[in-house]
């Protein structure tokens, strides 16, 4: 059986598929820098629960569930745009995967929640603290694996035909070499962002060996993520990989500036320049996911090229869209400005 | 059709879906009228300067942090995530229909949570004036995400002119935008009010405590009051069909309209009482328990909405198992298996190997979206259990028309086999198909005739042929009440009919039990002895069931007794009618399968209260025994004069099921056995004389509908004509109009046609069994026997020669009295003309 006979077919989407594969990445970027900055956050959290370095945890634990809100919020853009461009083949994935990926929701909650009891109980529970941070880390854990299978499974129609053999939706990726280096991949990049994020708290509230500590995190990820990225790279299919090896200009463009940015955040990390070195980790993610994005035009070529999907041309919605944004933006940044303005009068 | 379905059994049906929605469209309602609360609440506590007051509304505010943010977020995100995985293909079509609808809607909610947790941990860093304004902009952005998500779910109920132009806006500002806006605006406000009350109850100020809990009763009020003037305009606003279903046509949203009237007031009075009379005495539990009356509400109307959308997904567009309406056609050409793109390989052709393994896979297709499999929603069980295998198939070819409420099957004839085969045969280990009776046969003693000597000839038979009565205490529809019929004929040259000083009686022979099977006929103005109303059934004694029971029939001397002559022939009377294939599967006698089953019977009863109002179950539960001929008149009867007769509304209704079927169709609910005539052996069936199962209830609702009566109409819309246009189809009253021999047998010659459907005679003075020959003395069923059994009727499973007694009495032969020369039965001499009729075998 021809695994491309099972890719549902495509309907129109409103405007150019450009738009949104461009939309699909820049929200998408956001979303993982907030969603690193609260694992990694929370790691470090974790292992600094006792000692020198508990006032760290003690700061963390009351911005954690407000970076975990906004990943939420920022990781449903992307996973509509993903859906628009995608979705025919992000739809059968999820279906084959369905009781995994439904379990995603009943794991958030408790996860979400026990960041809320680790914040407003802090003070109440010493020996719970890490026990309940260590919960939601782990609930955190299983929902990004489940993301990688995902976003990976879909890419696969090779895999769909397990389907019928097993149709209860418990069929995961997990034959699929690359998902693991993908998934490492991923989460010590959370682990360096993690650190950068405590580093720029510690200077927020002015206290430098955040920042040491912060940096230390970033540098020391961001050295193993380079090699847990070579294997991610080699165990792509070995046309994928000849892609990012020169068989496309842009694809190793993307991937060649990414090597950079690495290398940039290790320069300014080890100097402890932060904002240079922030500054490198959130253009090195932004490569990162556009690399990310040409992975999974490689793997789909065979089957699909989303250039190919028709558009009707109905262009006045995504006005709205862009009016609403800017509104939702502007007062954001005021709301925020006046928050922040505020900070000596509490 | 594009997408794979999740295998989900007990959590079927849409059951993830339905439990996170609920959940989620309360928190998320509870947010938008929450963040209105807050403000106001903090106002008041500035303007009272009343610290407590303040303090309320503080932990309110991280309550709602708690509940809104976290909880309402995530399952708003799981209710994407849920539709997605049940329905891919609708949801996909919404999001690329409202794509930036979505979009837009993100950004609301980005700036709902900004302004939520700038507003909670803002309490001790802005001023009151800056706080008010940032909870002034959570709850617009609150309101805002209604706004839009809103369209797209009032766009699913109502698409208006989307459906033709696949715009954007048309969508979204649909029919129902603006009365749904304000109803669920409304909502927002009383489950505000609500969670007040709740939250309140824990204030400890006494006199703060009451005083809230007052002001948020009037909330509750306002917000009751309001959402019950606009959901009136909401539900004013629907387009007919929806609204027919929501209102009337939908049993479940019947039921859920009748939830939604029991918690609304509820929660109304709840809400006075507790609040403004005795806002001291309003307890914690107390106030949970009127807050779960609010979520009952909310509940309730969420199920309505979603009846009220039934078939659909999309209202016209997609139906609710995901297939696009406009792909139904290609569906029913190919066959699902075909046409679907997610089907195991091996199933692809249907074959007689793999049939209950493509059933299975045709369920998950086109059931398995809204039934689950022994769980809460639309239990498959459940609803399954009441058919045999071709009563599920004839179910499923009325879906979508009899039963609006859910989509037509979609498929080839076999698909649709192989899915009834599957969801009674597999799910029920039902095993009706291969299940056969005993029939004992039984002996008989042709009675003597004295071709030389006797000086009478006696000629019985049964007015009906093929009789079917029901035996259910419940209700009748046909009682035991069989006719019998004879004439007497005094032998000559030209026989003369014996009408006086004579005694004609009979008694049953086999072994029904006897009361009521023996008596006398008596002579009538019509020229035939007759006795009417013998309770004849199937019944033997000793447990055995035999449908033709033979009769003795004995004419004698009125004043010396002395025996003229004597025969015998059947009653037929069967209990066989097919009503447990729909209506709960089991016979009364199962030894015998036959009879009408105390489950079948409320089975019944129940489908028809439930479809026409009645409440007939009530009735006979109390013991009544209701006589379907009470208000649909039958033959002789007196109805009700705006229902249909008997015949136009079990035909007219049943005929939505059996559409594009030959007598399969009528033997469904009549088994054909009981035809025993020589058409049966030529391959002439019900139907080439009383038409295909839609002409044949078509012609009899036409006849109702032209007398004026209003539900002809609306059973004639389910049923499409065949071979004929609606014009053509002749209509007719049923009993007194009957096709006639003659249409294909022109002049009493050989058949010309072997269709008869269609012609049908002008008044019950025509039909066979009233007929008599040219010299109007003899009956036609006297010498041809009883309609449907006439001679030379088939061989009898119940014993050789049982149907045909008095050929073989008095020819000799099965056949018709009078065939083959046989005129010397009546008439003492050969006789050389056809005086009965034309074209008797005599003619040159």
């Amino acid at each position: 059986m021809n695994p491309a006979s099972l890719i549902p077919a495509v309907t129109p989407i409103p405007v150019h598929w450009a738009i949104i594969d461009v939309l699909l990445v820049l929200t998408f970027t956001v979303h993982i820098l907030l969603m690193n900055a609260v694992f990694g956050g929370g790691v470090i959290a974790l292992v600094n629960s006792v000692g020198a370095g508990e006032p760290v945890a003690r700061s963390l634990s009351r911005k954690l569930p407000t970076v975990l809100a906004l990943t939420i919020n920022f990781g449903v853009a992307p996973l509509l745009f993903l859906q628009t461009n995608y979705g025919v083949f992000d739809y059968a994935g999820s279906v084959l995967m369905g009781g995994w990926w439904l379990a995603v929701i009943p794991l958030l909650l408790p996860a979400y929640y026990g960041l809320y009891v680790y914040d407003f109980r802090y003070s109440d529970m010493r020996g719970g603290r890490p026990a309940i941070l260590t919960l939601a880390l782990a609930f955190m854990f299983f929902i990004a694996f489940m993301f990688s299978n995902n976003m990976t499974i879909m890419l696969r129609p090779e895999v769909w035909l397990e389907y019928f053999t097993n149709n209860h939706g418990i069929v995961l990726n997990l034959g699929d070499p690359a998902l693991y280096p993908r998934f490492l991949h991923f989460m010590t990049g959370a682990l360096a962002v993690g650190g950068m994020f405590v580093a720029l708290l510690g200077r927020w509230h002015k206290q430098e060996h955040y920042v040491k500590t912060g940096l230390r995190w970033v540098v020391r990820a961001t050295v193993f993520n380079i090699l847990l990225g070579l294997w991610f790279l080699m165990s792509l299919p070995r046309e994928i990989m000849l892609q990012f090896m020169g068989g496309s200009p842009w694809a190793t463009l993307s991937l060649a500036v990414s090597i950079c940015g690495a290398g940039a955040i290790l320069h300014f990390g080890i100097k402890g320049a932060l904002i240079p070195s922030t500054l490198a980790s959130v253009f090195t993610v932004l490569f990162m996911a556009v690399t990310r994005h040409f992975v999974r035009m490689f793997y789909l070529s065979p089957y699909f090229s989303v250039s190919d999907v028709p558009s009707t041309g109905q262009y006045s919605p995504m006005l709205m869209f862009i009016a609403s944004l800017c509104v939702v933006l502007a007062l954001a940044a005021w709301m925020i400005k006046l928050y922040v303005k505020a900070e000596g009068r509490s | 059709m594009e997408y794979p379905i999740w295998l989900l059994s007990a959590t079927g049906g849409g059951f993830w879906v339905a439990v996170i929605s609920i959940l989620h469209v309360y928190v998320a309602q509870f947010a938008v009228g929450g963040g209105l609360f807050l403000v106001l609440t903090e106002h008041a506590a500035h303007r009272r300067k009343s610290d407590e007051l303040l303090e309320y509304v503080k932990k309110h505010s991280k309550f709602f942090l708690l509940l809104t943010m976290v909880f309402g977020a995530v399952t708003g995100v799981g209710i994407w995530f849920s539709i997605a995985l049940s329905a891919p293909q609708a949801t996909i079509e919404l999001i690329h229909n409202f794509l930036f609808a979505w979009a837009t809607e993100w950004t609301f909610f980005l700036g709902e949570i900004i302004a939520l947790l700038v507003y909670f941990y803002g309490w001790k860093r802005l001023t009151s004036v800056q706080h008010l304004t940032v909870g002034w902009i959570y709850f617009a952005f609150g309101w805002l995400s209604l706004f839009m998500i809103n369209g797209i779910l009032a766009f699913m109920l109502t698409p208006g002119d989307w459906l033709e132009t696949r715009n954007f806006w048309d969508g979204f500002f649909n029919p129902t935008f603006w009365p749904q806006l304000w109803f669920r605006t409304f909502i927002c406000l009383m489950l505000a009010g609500l969670f007040g009350f709740v939250t309140a109850t824990r204030i400890t100020d006494q006199d703060t405590r009451a005083d809230q809990l007052r002001t948020c009763s009037l909330w509750t009020l306002a917000g009751v009051v309001l959402m019950f003037a606009s959901g009136y305009w909401y539900f004013h606003a629907l387009p007919p069909p929806q609204f027919q279903l929501i209102a009337e046509k939908s049993g479940r949203a019947g039921y859920f309209m009748q939830l939604f009237w029991i918690f609304g007031p509820t929660v109304l009075i709840g809400g006075l009482l507790l609040g403004l009379r005795m806002p001291r005495t309003v307890s914690f539990p107390l106030a949970l328990m009127v807050l779960a009356m609010g979520l009952g509400l909310t509940g309730s109307f969420e199920f309505m909405r979603e009846a009220g959308r039934k078939p659909y997904l999309i209202w016209d567009h997609i139906y609710s198992n995901s297939i696009l309406k406009d792909q139904a056609p290609v569906i029913n050409n190919k066959g699902i298996l075909k046409a679907a793109r997610w089907v195991a390989p091996e199933l692809r052709g249907l074959s007689s190997k793999n049939r209950l393994k493509a059933g299975e896979w045709i369920y998950q297709l086109q059931c398995s979206s809204c039934h689950s499999m022994n769980g809460p929603i639309n239990d498959i069980m459940q609803r399954t259990a009441k058919f045999t295998t071709t009563g599920m198939d004839a179910f499923l070819s009325g879906m979508g028309r009899l039963n609006p409420y859910m989509p037509p099957f979609m498929g080839s004839t076999n698909e649709r086999h192989a899915l009834a085969a599957y969801l009674t045969q597999v799910l029920h280990g039902r095993t009706d198909e291969t299940k056969t009776t005993t029939i004992t046969e039984r002996t008989l003693k042709i009675p003597p005739f004295d071709a030389k000597n006797s000086q009478y000839i006696l000629l019985a038979w049964a007015r009906q042929g093929l009789r079917f009565v029901s035996d259910t205490k419940y209700w009748t529809l046909q009682p035991p009440e069989s006719t019998l019929r004879a004439q007497l004929f005094r032998r000559e040259a030209l026989p003369e009919p014996v009408v006086e000083d004579v005694k004609i009686t009979f008694a049953v022979l086999d072994a029904q039990p006897p009361e009521g099977l023996s008596g006398t006929l008596t002579y009538n103005e019509f020229g035939y002895f007759e006795a009417v109303n013998i309770p004849v059934t199937p019944y033997e004694a000793d447990d055995n069931y035999n449908p033709v029971p033979v009769f003795q029939v004995t004419a004698r001397n009125a004043e010396s007794g002395e025996k003229l002559a004597e025969t015998k022939t059947v009653l037929p009377a069967s209990t066989r009618m097919g009503c447990m294939n729909c209506h709960g599967a089991e016979w009364k006698d199962s030894k015998n399968q036959a009879g009408i089953s105390q489950v079948v019977a409320g089975d019944v009863l129940m489908v028809h209260d439930r479809r026409s109002g009645t409440r007939l179950t009530k009735e006979a539960e109390k013991g009544k025994s209701i006589d379907c001929r009470s208000c649909h008149a039958a033959k002789h009867g007196h109805g009700d004069p705006e229902a249909l007769n008997l015949s136009a509304a079990m035909h007219g209704f049943h005929a939505g099921y059996l559409k594009n079927r030959e007598s399969d169709a009528c033997a469904m609910c009549h088994p054909d056995t009981l035809q025993r005539d020589p058409h049966m052996t030529a391959d002439i069936t019900c139907v080439n004389c009383h038409g295909v199962m839609e002409n044949h209830a078509l012609s009899l609702l036409k006849a109702e509908e032209q007398a004026g009566k209003k539900n002809a109409a609306r059973a004639m819309a389910f049923i499409a004509p065949r071979d004929l246009t609606l014009a053509e189809v002749k209509p007719r009253a049923p009993w007194e109009q009957e096709p006639d021999c003659l249409t294909c047998h022109e002049d009493f010659a050989a058949p010309v046609s072997d269709t008869a459907a269609n012609v049908w005679i002008l008044s019950p003075e025509q039909l066979y069994a009233e007929r008599k020959g040219d010299l109007d003395a003899v009956m036609c069923a006297a010498c041809h026997g009883s309609p449907h059994a006439t001679y030379p009727a088939m061989e009898s499973p119940y014993g050789a020669d049982r149907d045909n007694i008095q050929p073989v009495q008095y020819t000799g032969a099965p056949q018709t009295i009078g065939a083959q020369g046989s005129c010397t039965v009546c008439h003492i001499e050969e006789m050389e003309d056809a005086a009965h009729h034309p074209d008797m075998g005599l003619e040159e």
